[in-house]
């Protein structure tokens, strides 16, 4: 709650790479460059820039070219610049009386987070440069200035300066932002002297120097020139061909525009009304004429789409009712193969039966013979149950003969696997002789939980009744230390057979029938007499198994409800 | 003495039928659990029982 009442600046400003404030873009009009200024963050982030990326461009997205800075952040709330000369605007951009676009990002590449971009910020450029012919060999670079910051207690700063108040109220800093263009470079003490390249240009010789050439100054102009001749716009052709001059974006509309119309007439010869023109004259005439082509085009085109998506649908249509008519003729035989193997279709197939084979009789007898199979097998599958008892009954013949508990775990699982394929509640007709082998099975393999596998233990679990493998060794525990779940396994099988009929018995219905037999006949010591000091209250009901615990809620929560319910009628 | 006493069993052989159902339940459930669950419940429903049944004077 304090978090939200009380907003926290440190929590504000937690980002991994702040955006740089305040940007501005000042053209400089005494050499025709622009700087561009921003405010380093307050230094409150992960991630202090490591350098800038200025972006400058002739758009609003900034971007036609980028510089990146060579420092980072010095100082929280500091002034960076970047300046671009003009010779440096003039052959990245081309710029002739236009707006520069800026704006900057931050970096830090040894945790690769960056800033998000600032605003873009535009300046009419409309300083005219002309590029230095002197033979002498300069060279203008962009160059970076890093603004120096101070702190001035009460003092009011003029036009350049910005003031910003902290959070004491007592207290104004003012920032004073001073931006010192370095000098040039100092001229080379000893002057190469290069033979001068002469250029004619829209027949005026232009000297050049030998860098000039070689850094293709002199094919820009050209290009420069030969625009200018042609569309009166003294730009390259990369500004050309960008936009930057009207008269050449006219001239490309219209060509866009007559081309349009060539296609568009081409595409009326090619659709079927031109059967219907060549039998009127007048209608002929009237197509002929430019301007009334350019009225009724685009009808003429939604016209032809429309008919010809009519047509193609019709094809579909007839294309579709074809297959139609063949799946009709085929989906009989398929459904007879369905019936033969998958059982629980059977609702399913009569319903079909009756309609798809209406007037079809003998379709319909081949399929109610079909059915007639299908109650047969239900049939067979009772057989197969008496044949698995007769199975179960076979093997424990087998090993009567010998001591159960001499049995190895295989055995003993294979002969819980067949009494599982039976069914326990279907042993009800065997003998006791064998019920009682099974019991003892059954009880044996509890006794060897500790050496089953997790396949073994699913068909013991299976025998129990239970849902989940852990209660087999859960029990297998449990019958060590409780009376009354030891007598539960000696007696499942025989109380399971006994419920055949009631659903889902399990050993847990075994053990509560055990309790309540005992508590009856006046035996406490079920409840009693166990160790009250080995109770763990952390694991109570550890030692239970799942079943039982599903068992016992079944019985609990009706009680609470009943409790709650009696306790509120009373209070009324 | 004796006066008290009786009205004491009275009123406890009262409540434990108002407690009829609850009882039950928990006798089921006493039932249903196995090993430490079922002794606690059954322990902690006796002495619940005898608690309730010792403080109906002060109760009231």
């Amino acid at each position: 709650m304090c978090f939200i009442a009380v907003p926290i600046p440190a929590f504000a400003y937690h980002t991994e790479t702040q955006t740089p404030y305040d940007i501005t873009n000042v053209l400089n009009s005494n050499d025709g460059s622009i700087t561009v200024s921003w405010q380093e963050s307050d230094g409150l982030e992960d991630n202090q820039p490591e350098y800038y990326i200025v972006y400058i461009g002739l758009s609003e997205t900034a971007d036609d070219v980028s510089e990146q800075t060579k420092f980072g952040f010095t100082e929280a709330l500091s002034w960076q610049s970047y300046t671009f000369t003009a010779q440096y605007l003039y052959d990245e951009l081309a710029v002739d009386n236009q707006k520069i676009y800026a704006k900057v990002k931050a970096f830090h590449d040894t945790n690769g987070t960056t800033s998000d971009f600032t605003p873009v910020e535009s300046i009419m450029y409309n300083f005219v440069y002309t590029p230095t012919t002197t033979t002498s060999s300069s060279t203008t670079s962009s160059t970076t200035t890093t603004s120096t910051t101070s702190t001035v207690p009460n003092t009011t700063t003029t036009s350049s300066t910005s003031t910003s108040s902290t959070t004491s109220s007592t207290t104004t800093s003012s920032t004073t932002t001073t931006t010192t263009t370095l000098p040039p470079p100092p001229p080379p003490t000893t002057t190469t002297t290069l033979a001068p390249v002469i250029v004619k240009i829209g027949g005026e010789e232009v000297e050049y120097t030998q860098s000039e050439v070689d850094d293709g100054t002199v094919d820009r102009d050209i290009e420069r020139q030969a625009n200018e001749d042609k569309w009166g716009c003294y730009i390259t052709n990369i500004a050309l061909e960008r936009g930057d001059c009207p008269a050449y974006n006219d001239s490309l509309k219209q060509e866009e525009e007559k081309e349009e119309v060539i296609i568009e007439i081409k595409d009326e010869k090619f659709t079927d009304t031109e059967t219907e023109l060549l039998d009127d004259d007048v209608v002929v005439l009237e197509v002929e004429s430019n301007d009334e082509i350019k009225d009724i085009e685009d009808e003429l085109v939604e016209e032809i789409i429309e008919e010809e998506i009519k047509i193609d649908n019709k094809e579909l249509e007839e294309e579709f009712k074809f297959e139609e008519e063949e799946i009709i003729i085929e989906i009989p035989e398929e459904i007879i193969i369905i019936i033969e193997e998958d059982v629980e279709e059977e609702v399913i197939q009569d319903e079909l039966d009756e309609e798809i084979f209406t007037d079809d009789t003998e379709s319909e007898k081949e399929i109610q013979k079909e059915d007639e199979v299908f109650f047969e097998e239900v049939e067979i599958t009772e057989e197969q149950i008496q044949e698995e008892v007769k199975q179960v009954e076979e093997k424990i013949k087998a090993i009567q003969e010998n001591n159960v508990k001499e049995l190895e775990t295989e055995q003993v699982v294979e002969i819980i696997e067949e009494v599982n394929d039976a069914g326990l509640e279907n042993l009800a007709e065997v003998s006791e002789d064998v019920l009682e082998v099974v019991a003892e099975v059954v009880e044996q393999s509890i006794a060897k939980a500790d050496e089953l596998t997790q396949e073994q233990q699913e068909v013991v679990a299976e025998v129990l009744g239970f849902t989940e493998t852990k209660d087999v060794e859960v029990l297998a525990k449990a019958v060590k230390t409780d009376k009354t779940v030891a007598k539960a396994v000696e007696e499942y099988v025989e109380r399971a057979v006994q419920n055949a009929d009631v659903e889902n018995y399990t050993l847990a219905d075994a053990q509560t029938e055990i309790t309540f037999e005992s508590l009856v006949a006046g035996d406490f010591s079920v409840i009693i007499d166990i160790d009250l000091d080995a109770i763990d209250l952390a694991n109570i009901s550890n030692d239970m198994t799942q079943d039982t615990k599903e068992k016992a809620q079944e019985v609990i929560l009706p009680t609470v409800i009943v409790n709650i319910v009696s306790f509120v009628r009373r209070f009324n | 003495m004796i006066k008290k006493l009786w009205s004491w069993c009275v009123e406890a052989v009262k409540e434990t039928l108002n407690l009829a159902w609850t009882l039950s339940g928990l006798a089921i459930a006493t039932l249903t659990l196995t090993g430490q669950a079922q002794v606690i419940t059954f322990y902690a429903t006796v002495i619940t029982l005898i608690i309730w049944l010792i403080t109906i004077g002060f109760r009231k």
